[in-house]
């Protein structure tokens, strides 16, 4: 544990925290009058103390911080006490702010794309924000050059270019090296490594924690990975519905969460060294604060839920030094906490028999090339793959390696340069030549999940349309379309009433189920998913995988499962093909490439999956 | 629809072309006068009880007469707006879904259409075929159609690489399908508000044909030709040639904020 951690283990009795936010509430106003999208929230950071705000989207971490700069958006209005070495930050004019802001307080948003002027080289940008670089250009020059170091790119030529001309990581450390010019001594960091690669996220959080320590600086850290605040953070602050429901030292809250929705959370994170039997899911999706009023804000999800956590909303109190919780039942229920934690721990996965079968989807050697003859892109280059019947294989790699690509190959959404792919049976060479039964065959064995759930479906059809079409689409002789569509929709767990819904009217995850159903719907023998959890709130993501899992066992559907996450491509794949570059680069079974590794991007792309560690982030530049 | 409330101003369009559509459907029922019946006893009278707007030079009803002229400036360009909003949304779906060398060879079509002033070649047309209503709409419907074409096709290219489309390819869901009930239903707002800016547009243009004496034949009750026959009475006899220019201005304007409102209206259907 650092020394800060040590200093700052009871933070109330702290005489002057840098940083302290007390009864936050922030509302927007609509045509039905106020709308509450934070109420209660209290921060302390200390000098040197690096905080994390940890959070499932919509649970109001980003305008939280916003509210603590001054940004929020036109329209939203917060409430409370913000106040910042002493002085009061609720209320500041602009022109006062522009004397806090980059000087006391820096900010780093998700996308470094957002905040990087586009239209400016480096130097202007850090020039910009600079306020002692020196009165020549030169010595300004020299010193955002110092700057730039500062955060690992040692090419002095970088200060030279625009941000477009940059990789996303760089682009980061270009925001981070702007956000620190004025050496603020509080930096606020919004999902700074989301946007990014899973290895370059280790480099970015590595490089902000040296500079934390280095500086002494204090560090508002704001993710949605909770193994990502236990590697960083010193005390951990869980958000939920735009309440806080738990605060806690990081490794306090790793060995004991003291709140039911910490715990589910934590539960619900795939281990990445190992397979478990089945993930703890937490039932339903987030609420809208709205929904939650007057009440423990995890009351429709709780498993412990009584009459009287509906009455009034529990306020954060005092369970033990230094820990806060929300929940009125935590000491009755500590105990039971700490059994389903065990439980899941031991639970161990008895692996499915791996007798060979017979191979139903085939790529041969392909090659894919983007772009004219002048700048070809090579985005797959002599690939090979296979899947067989009832097996769960696995494609990782980074952003970029050519998985989707691949996956849109396979289906015939892309047309391969090269190589060719067999699907049941059907030789494909050439997509456009395909005589109409082989083209059936094909869409009855394999279907597609698609990433993003928020367009797969389209948005002027009712879900009922949607899977009657893929029904019919099959076979345009079905009598009760009805029938089978509420089948359907039971077999993904979603109740039947939902066919007259508009997607809109969805929440990501049960978009990502009907998905799931209309790819059912033919009946197919293969499912490629790609990402298919990727844009989901991790309490979802777990319900996802486990429906998955089931479907498999029910239908003997085989997947091709694509993803960057490791800890999820362990749960739910028997064999994976690794890729890096448009090449594959290793396969095998996934607990041998995961455990014992070959190719050094492979080593690589293990070290980079976040773990609650603290030494996670040891041995980076 | 996203608010109930449309505002005064949309209510008093919607009032001004449903007016007109009463007027060109039923108008020579409506009309107090016969149209066509000169009085040369009274010429250039002005707004009276027999004549609420007066009479032109040849002693016919004003009134009569506007009210009439409604169904040659409405259908010529309702049927242009109509069929250029069905040849231009097929074709549309097909260059922006289809690709390749069918795309190459409409926005050919489009390219050159474009760059060709509609008026001209309406003018030149005339030259050769003589002056008559009906041609003159095909021709304006030719030439509108690229209009529609390219804002369908740019909306439809938007929507063909979503996932939505995809989905539907990889499940064998046919082409046509594709374009007409998943796609089309994403670009209607725009390609329904684009039929009403195509109306005022062939509306004026129309009324500009007859007022060169291009369009209908002389004699016909059509507003743009009352313009032509009345300007020279402009300072005598304001009201002639003021009420069809107004008309002719109104209808135009209010399809034009109703196709906006529409596209507004429209475009937020699937957020709910
Ligand atoms: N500009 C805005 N106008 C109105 N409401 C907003 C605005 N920005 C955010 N909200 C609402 O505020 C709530 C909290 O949003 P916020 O962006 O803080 O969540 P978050 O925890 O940062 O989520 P994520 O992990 O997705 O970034 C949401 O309900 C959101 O819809
Ligand atoms: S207060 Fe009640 S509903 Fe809320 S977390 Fe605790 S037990 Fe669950
Ligand atoms: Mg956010």
């Amino acid at each position: 544990m650092s020394a800060s951690a040590a200093v700052t283990a009871n933070p109330q009795t702290m005489t002057s925290p840098l940083l302290s936010v007390k009864r936050l509430r922030i509302e927007r106003r609509t045509a039905e009058g106020l709308q509450t999208l934070v109420s209660g929230v209290e921060l302390t950071v200390q000098p040197g103390e690096t905080i994390g705000i940890v959070g499932e989207s919509g649970s109001g971490k980003s305008i939280t911080t916003r509210a603590i700069t001054g940004l929020l958006p036109p329209g939203l209005t917060a409430t409370g006490e913000i106040r910042y070495a002493g002085r009061s930050l609720l209320g500041l004019r602009e022109r006062d702010w522009r004397t806090v802001r980059g000087t006391e307080l820096g900010l780093i948003l998700q996308d470094p794309f957002t905040m990087l002027n586009p239209i400016m080289r480096c130097e202007r940008i850090l020039g910009e924000s600079l306020r002692n670089g020196g009165t020549s250009w030169f010595a300004r020059r020299e010193e955002a050059i110092r700057r730039l170091a500062e955060v690992g790119i040692h090419d002095a030529s970088v200060i030279d270019r625009y941000p477009f001309q940059l990789s996303g990581g760089m682009r980061q450390r270009v925001a981070i090296a702007a956000a620190l010019a004025r050496d603020p001594s509080l930096l606020i960091a919004d999902e700074p490594s989301t946007a990014l690669d899973v290895t370059t996220q280790r480099e970015i959080l590595a490089l902000l924690r040296r500079i934390q320590v280095a500086r002494g600086m204090s560090l508002i850290l704001i993710t949605h990975d909770l193994r990502v605040a236990f590697a960083m953070c010193d005390r951990i602050y869980v958000m939920y519905a735009g309440s806080l429901v738990e605060v806690a030292p990081a490794d306090k809250l790793d060995a004991e969460p003291l709140h039911p929705y910490s715990n589910a959370l934590l539960l619900s994170e795939p281990p990445v060294d190992r397979r478990v039997a089945e993930l703890v899911a937490i039932p339903g999706s987030v609420p809208s604060p709205g929904e939650v009023a007057n009440k423990c804000v995890f009351v429709p999800r709780c498993q412990w839920a009584q009459s009287a956590c509906h009455q009034g909303s529990p306020l954060l109190r005092e369970v033990m030094p230094g820990r806060l919780s929300a929940c009125i039942r935590v000491d009755e229920i500590r105990g039971q906490m700490t059994a389903l934690r065990r439980q899941s721990a031991e639970a161990v996965f008895r692996p499915a028999d791996t007798t060979p079968r017979n191979q139903i989807l085939q790529a041969h050697g392909i090659q894919k090339v983007f772009g004219g003859q002048r700048h070809p892109v090579v985005a797959l280059d002599n690939v090979f793959l296979e899947v067989r019947e009832g097996e769960s294989v696995g494609l990782v790699g980074e952003s970029g390696s050519g998985k989707t690509t691949l996956s849109r190959v396979l289906v015939g959404l892309e047309h391969a340069t090269a190589g060719n792919v067999t699907v049941g049976g059907v030789n494909v060479a050439d997509w456009r030549k395909l005589n109409r039964k082989d083209l059936a065959t094909i869409r009855r064995t394999v279907q597609v999940v698609f990433q993003d759930p928020y367009s797969t479906l389209n948005p002027m059809r009712s879900i009922g349309w949607t899977l009657a079409e893929a029904i019919t689409t099959h076979k345009p002789d079905t009598r009760q379309v009805d029938r089978e569509v509420e089948g359907l929709l039971e077999a993904v767990g979603l109740p039947t009433s939902y066919a007259q819904r508009r997607p809109a009217a969805l929440s990501g995850g049960m978009r990502q189920r009907v998905a799931i159903a209309r790819a059912l719907a033919a009946r197919p023998r293969v499912l490629i998913c790609d990402e298919p959890v990727s844009a989901l709130d991790v309490s979802v993501q777990a319900q996802i995988l486990n429906l998955l899992n089931r479907l498999r066992a029910e239908r003997e559907i085989a997947y091709l499962f694509i993803t960057h996450d490791l800890s999820i491509v362990r749960q739910v794949t028997e064999r994976i093909y690794v890729m890096h570059r448009g090449r594959v680069v290793e396969s095998g079974t996934t607990d041998d490439v995961l455990n014992h590794p070959q190719d050094p991007y492979t080593v690589r792309l293990l070290a980079s999956a976040p773990t609650a560690e603290r030494d996670w982030l040891d041995g980076t530049r | 629809m996203h608010s109930g409330r449309t505002g005064p101003v949309i209510a008093a369009c919607l009032a001004v072309v449903l007016g007109v559509i009463v007027l060109a459907t039923f108008g020579p029922l409506l009309a107090p006068l016969d149209p066509a019946v000169q009085n040369l006893a009274s010429v250039n009278a002005p707004p009276s009880g027999a004549h609420w707007l007066g009479t032109d030079a040849l002693g016919r009803d004003i009134l009569s007469r506007i009210i009439v002229g409604a169904r040659t400036a409405f259908v010529g360009a309702f049927v242009i707006a109509a069929t250029s909003f069905l040849f231009g949304n097929l074709l549309g779906l097909l260059a922006g879904y289809r690709g390749g060398w069918i795309d190459a060879i409409l926005m050919r079509w489009v390219d050159m259409m474009w760059s060709i002033p509609t008026l001209l070649v309406l003018i030149v047309f005339a030259g050769i075929i003589g002056a008559q209503y009906w041609p003159s709409v095909a021709v304006l419907v030719v030439l509108t159609v690229p209009f529609d074409l390219r804002v369908v096709r740019g909306a439809t290219l938007e929507q063909v690489p979503r996932p939505y489309v995809e989905a539907a390819k990889t499940l064998g869901v046919p082409g046509w399908r594709i374009m007409l009930l998943h796609i089309w239903p994403n670009v209607s707002a725009s390609a329904i508000a684009n039929a009403f800016l195509v109306f005022a547009d062939a509306l004026v243009v129309l009324s500009g044909l007859s007022f060169l004496g291009l369009g209908v034949p002389p004699g016909t009750p059509d507003w743009g030709l009352m313009l032509a026959e009345n300007v020279p009475l402009l300072f005598v006899h304001p009201v002639a040639s003021l009420a069809p220019g107004a008309l002719i201005v109104l209808t135009a304007t209010s399809m034009n904020l109703i196709g906006d409102w529409l596209q507004e209206q429209l475009a937020t259907r699937g957020e709910r």
